[in-house]
């Protein structure tokens, strides 16, 4: 009998342990890969001039890890006025978003926005559609800047996909090893170490520049460019930057005046855009990415399609 | 008397196993994303709290 009672309190101190499942992945964040938009702003009702809503909106793409298993959603939060609405079935394109609103599970409308930049302001113009009427929507994109361990995260991710341009970095860090052999998987970590140590470090910052050209879904890349290329406008980067984040609006609106301007500097930048791309792509099916693109980009070919990219700020050369 | 107590003691160690197991989540999908939409409302709250033209304006001039 004694030892039923021992095997019983033996019993009592361990079961609450298992039962906890595995501690890790109950302690294990969900890490934010992309902001798509953050931002504020009014809808209005264009048959009721009194109709009007004050929008709160945050579109991310979040990577969750549950139960061991890591999942990447693309998803977000609605408020006109008091009412929250889930954003799901997201399509993020150049300049443009498209989704579905839910009220708990049952899809109740939709949004649909393009941005356009005005006096270094991002602004999503679009609709709203929800509750049998439509909305035009303005929402001004909020600042949100890159955090240093985010800028370490993407510059490692970067070296990683683009060794040869991370030169300037790796020779930063000051190790011969991996001057030499600047795809060690140790080395990037390093380079991830003294960028989240030197976030200001100039060459940092420019392979965070160099991610962020061919990451403007990302609120924290445009933000970044926004700054950069204010004082730097004539950058083949900042001119991508400016055409790429109105490309659907300026489709819509060519004769805009923010797009007149914006179809000038299409014409000089149009092969370098499309060479980027075209590389992008090489990349995520040579890295055999599971989740497919959250971006509904179109990717054209040519013969101009191996044009170089002038890196020459990013390298240091 | 040991029989009863060891009957109380059973049935305290099936309340007390039953309170600490986790009941799984109804999907661990519908989780998943509450976690998600959880992070992007948080990071939405924080990036436009008294967001206003002038806080634009001075991040961009800085």
């Amino acid at each position: 009998m004694k030892n039923l009672f021992a095997v019983l309190a033996v019993l009592l101190l361990v079961m609450p342990v298992f039962a906890q499942g595995p501690v890790g992945n109950a302690a294990a964040k969900p890490v934010i890969q992309k902001l798509a938009i953050l931002g504020k702003g009014i809808a209005t009702n264009p048959s009721d001039l009194m109709d009007f809503k004050i929008i709160k909106i945050g579109i991310g793409e979040v990577k969750v890890s549950l139960l061991g298993e890591e999942t990447e959603l693309v998803v977000g939060v609605l408020y006109l006025d008091s009412d929250k609405y889930k954003v799901k079935d997201v399509v993020l394109g150049n300049g443009s978003i498209e989704a579905n609103l839910y009220s708990g599970e049952e899809k109740v409308g939709s949004i649909n926005a393009e941005s356009v930049e005005k006096e270094d302001t991002e602004v999503w113009v679009g609709t709203i559609d929800v509750g049998g009427a439509t909305y035009n929507a303005y929402v001004l994109g909020a600042v949100r800047k890159a955090r240093p361990l985010e800028i370490a995260q993407k510059v490692r991710s970067f070296c990683e996909e683009n060794p040869t341009k991370c030169k300037a970095v790796v020779k930063a860090i000051g190790n011969r090893y991996c001057e030499k052999n600047p795809t060690d998987p140790s080395c990037r970590e390093k380079v991830k170490s003294f960028c989240l140590n030197h976030p200001d470090d100039h060459r940092c910052k420019e392979i965070f520049k160099e991610y962020c050209v061919d990451n403007l879904d990302d609120a924290r890349c445009r933000y970044a460019l926004r700054v950069y290329c204010k004082n730097h406008p004539n950058e083949d980067r900042c001119k991508i930057f400016l055409v790429q984040t109105t490309e659907k609006y300026c489709l819509q609106h060519p004769k805009s005046p923010a797009c007149v301007k914006v179809a000038k500097v299409r014409k000089l930048v149009k092969e370098k855009i499309r060479a980027r791309r075209l590389g992008r792509l090489g990349r995520v099916r040579s890295s055999q990415v599971v989740n497919p693109p959250t971006t509904n980009e179109t990717v054209e070919t040519g013969p101009e399609a191996n044009t170089e990219i002038n890196t020459t700020n990013v390298t240091g050369e | 008397m040991m029989k009863e107590l060891l009957l109380l003691t059973l049935l305290l160690s099936l309340i007390f196993v039953s309170g600490c197991v986790q009941q799984p989540a109804t999907t661990g999908e519908a989780t998943a994303e509450k976690q998600a939409m959880d992070v992007v409302e948080q990071e939405m709250n924080e990036a436009i709290e008294n967001m206003t033209m002038e806080d634009i304006e001075n991040a961009i001039i800085e």
